[in-house]
């Protein structure tokens, strides 16, 4: 619920109270000598109406003002007789929440610095507690919503605020990794440092939602931090991550060159999934210029062609790994099948082994497979020796791949074996 | 970055008082071609540069007691045109110019420097394009013989000729497109319909990302009326703000109008109503203060 006070010089008191009673509005009104105080309550959705309303016959830029306040409680609010596109907050409080944080200024540096410092350790100790507490700090949140917001509402201000705010908050963030891991002497790539550096379609999953979920949020007036975090656990990572890559590559560490690169490929994929989401999800919701119609169309224009432009690049950046997607499910099914017709051969055909364990690793590029099967025996037999070539012979003529079988036997004790039925 | 772009219609008084509380710098004139005509002999007219530099140039009161040119050219169907030396003058630059293909800004420039105009005049086209009225009967018709009110109902087409040709001045679309702001000061549907037809100068206000704004006439003159209706829309001030509302961000109007501002309401438009008082010198400097904050 929202509280709405229009103060306006007394000569234009007619116009204004036309406006709100074309709205078919209830409000109050207090008159001194020159001013005229004018008050209604209404719902949170209904304020981008009234306010449309108002500053279109020039409040708040050719004379008076206006101030929209969140109000605890009203006996009675007024319900404009248009009725809201959407239920979400004004374009005017969307702006007002998001231009502060959008801004590129001392505080934003120095937000974005801590947040990239605890991501580092966070990587480069594998410690998930103190990753998520550099998530909380939530740098590129207003940044990144800005230049959505700045494009759909065609503020070229916001927008360029916007983008130089993310480009340098994510260079700060590079560079920061960067220096922050030198001073970290003996460290080693951590699995948390692999993931980042190994991009897979669920980070892409996860940018997506995170765009939509941030973008749901400005809307809808939730505290903007809370969903800040999901913004930054897709930017601040693999930014923080190139920089620690950079500092493996100086000391020679063989996977820096991989580290850098997929990390680099994620950053963009979360930058371009984020944006592009926001900005698909802005445009669904209404959120235009108030202005005009010709505004309206110039936004619409350089929203397609943005939007155009931003999945373009989203999907050749995103390509590589969608095909690594489906490879790499691709090979999972292969080698799966391969581990069925093996265990059915050796159940088939050699009944009284069995097998401990199996792994097959499939090199699509090479076309190899190799098969690590250890077997589980009573006594070695000389005819066991055999095992390996078979079971090359059948993957290898089924699957037309050369096969590469590392075989091991394994004795088992008799009290086992009674325990397993062996 | 202001741009003012006019036509020469109306309310000189406020246009002269605008600019003089303006920087020099920061602002840029562009009479608008929406009314020369070509004369049956080849001379090109443009009537809104004439009115401008007339308004705008000090040192015009000397030269305006000469009958020498208009004395000089009796015998030629010129004199038929009901022009003062000055008008003349500027007409026959005009023609050769253009006819020479010579640059219209170099013309512009020497004369404002001449005249001692110190604003910054630009030409929007070069060369210019001119406007063919032509009637039920088939007959060619300037705006000039709109003061009687049957040639202005026997209107059957309004159209610009030697638009193949004309191009708009690069000069002037960088100004243009790097402009804050464009106020088209009370144009008329005549000029708007300019606006509207020529596709180089729509494209170029379509993409325009500043602001303009439309300060509106006053009221509308009976000719201008019979011509929007003629142009398909209401012959009122709000069949003129519809037929400039996707051309435009913003209307100054007269606040006064409170039937405009109402039936204004669906119009997705910023409207600026301020106080139309044209007849003292208060009430113009309080318009012309309002019209300083809206354009700043």
């Amino acid at each position: 619920m929202r509280g709405v006070h229009i103060i306006i010089p007394v000569d234009k008191e007619q116009m204004i109270i036309k406006a709100l009673e074309n709205l078919n509005l209830k409000y109050e009104k207090m008159t001194c000598s020159e001013t005229t105080l004018i008050m209604l309550s209404i719902s949170d959705e209904h304020v981008e109406t009234v306010v449309d309303a108002i500053r279109k016959i020039g409040v708040g830029t050719l004379y008076g003002s206006y101030q929209v306040y969140t109000l605890e409680f009203a006996a009675e609010t007024t319900a404009p007789e248009v009725k809201p596109k959407t239920r979400r907050i004004s374009r005017e409080e969307i702006l007002s929440d998001i231009w502060p944080q959008a801004e590129f200024n001392k505080n934003y540096i120095i937000a974005t610095i801590l947040a990239s410092i605890l991501a580092t350790l966070g990587l480069l100790t594998d410690n998930i507690i103190i990753t998520i507490a550099s998530m909380i700090i939530a740098p590129f949140f207003g940044p990144i919503i800005g230049v959505s917001l700045g494009i759909v509402l065609n503020i070229r201000e916001l927008r360029s605020e916007s983008f130089k705010s993310e480009v340098v908050g994510l260079i700060t963030s590079v560079l920061t990794g960067f220096f922050f891991s030198l001073m970290l002497p003996y460290s080693t790539p951590t699995s948390r440092i692999l993931a980042v550096s190994y991009p897979t379609y669920i980070d892409i999953m996860f940018a997506i939602t995170a765009g939509l979920a941030a973008s749901i949020s400005v809307i809808s007036a939730t505290p903007l931090s809370l969903v800040g975090v999901a913004i930054a656990a897709s930017l601040v990572p693999p930014a923080v991550n190139i920089g620690i890559g950079m500092t493996f590559a100086l000391r020679g560490e063989p996977l820096a060159l991989s580290m850098i690169l997929g990390s680099a490929q994620l950053l963009t994929i979360n930058v371009l999934a984020i944006n592009t989401m926001s900005l698909v999800f802005f445009w669904i919701v209404g959120i235009k210029p108030a202005e005009s119609i010709r505004k309206e169309i110039m936004a619409r224009k350089m929203a397609m062609r943005r939007l155009l432009g931003l999945t373009l690049v989203f999907m050749i950046v995103a390509a590589p790994i969608l095909v690594n997607t489906i490879n790499y499910y691709h090979e999972k099914s292969l080698e799966s099948q391969m581990k069925n017709d093996i265990r059915k051969f050796i159940k088939t055909y050699y009944q009284d082994i069995v097998i401990i364990n199996l792994d097959i690793a499939h090199d699509r590029i090479k076309n190899i497979t190799y098969v690590y099967l250890d077997l589980g025996v009573r006594v070695i037999s000389d005819d066991y020796r055999v095992i390996a070539d078979e079971i090359a012979q059948i993957i290898s003529m089924k699957y037309k791949t050369n096969v590469i079988v590392f075989m091991k036997l394994i004795i088992i004790s008799r009290e086992v074996s009674a325990l397993t039925g062996f | 970055m202001i741009t003012v772009l006019y036509d020469g219609k109306d309310s000189d008084r406020i246009f002269s008082k605008l600019i003089k509380r303006l920087s020099k710098n920061e602002l840029t004139i562009i009479p608008l071609p929406s009314y020369d005509y070509e004369t049956d002999n080849g001379l090109h007219v443009s009537p809104t540069l004439n009115h401008l530099i007339k308004m705008m140039g000090s040192r015009i009161n000397r030269m305006l007691g000469s009958y020498k040119i208009t004395y000089t050219f009796r015998e030629f169907d010129f004199s038929t045109l009901d022009m003062n030396d000055l008008e003349l003058v500027l007409t026959f630059l005009n023609t050769i110019w253009i006819s020479k293909g010579k640059p219209l800004t170099e013309l512009y420039e020497k004369i404002t420097r001449s005249l001692g105009i110190t604003y910054k005049l630009m030409p929007l086209y070069d060369p210019p394009p001119h406007l063919v009225i032509k009637t039920e009967s088939g007959e060619t018709i300037t705006y000039d013989m709109f003061s009687e009110i049957e040639n202005v109902e026997s209107v059957k087409e309004i159209s610009y000729s030697n638009l193949d040709k004309a191009k708009i001045v690069m000069e002037t679309k960088m100004i243009l497109e790097n402009s804050k702001v464009i106020l088209l000061f009370q144009i008329s549907p005549i000029s708007l319909h300019f606006l509207k037809s020529v596709g180089s100068l729509k494209k170029t206000l379509e993409n325009f990302k500043g602001t303009i704004i439309y300060f509106l006439p006053q009221k509308l003159i009976d000719v201008d009326s019979i011509l929007l209706q003629k142009l398909g829309y209401e012959g009122t001030l709000e069949g003129l703000v519809k037929m400039a509302h996707e051309q435009i961000d913003a209307i100054i109007l007269d606040d006064q109008n409170q039937k405009l501002i109402s039936d204004l309401s669906e119009v997705k438009l910023t409207l600026y109503p301020t106080h139309y008082e044209f007849n003292s010198k208060n009430g113009i400097n309080k318009f012309v203060n309002d019209l300083l904050k809206i354009l700043k």
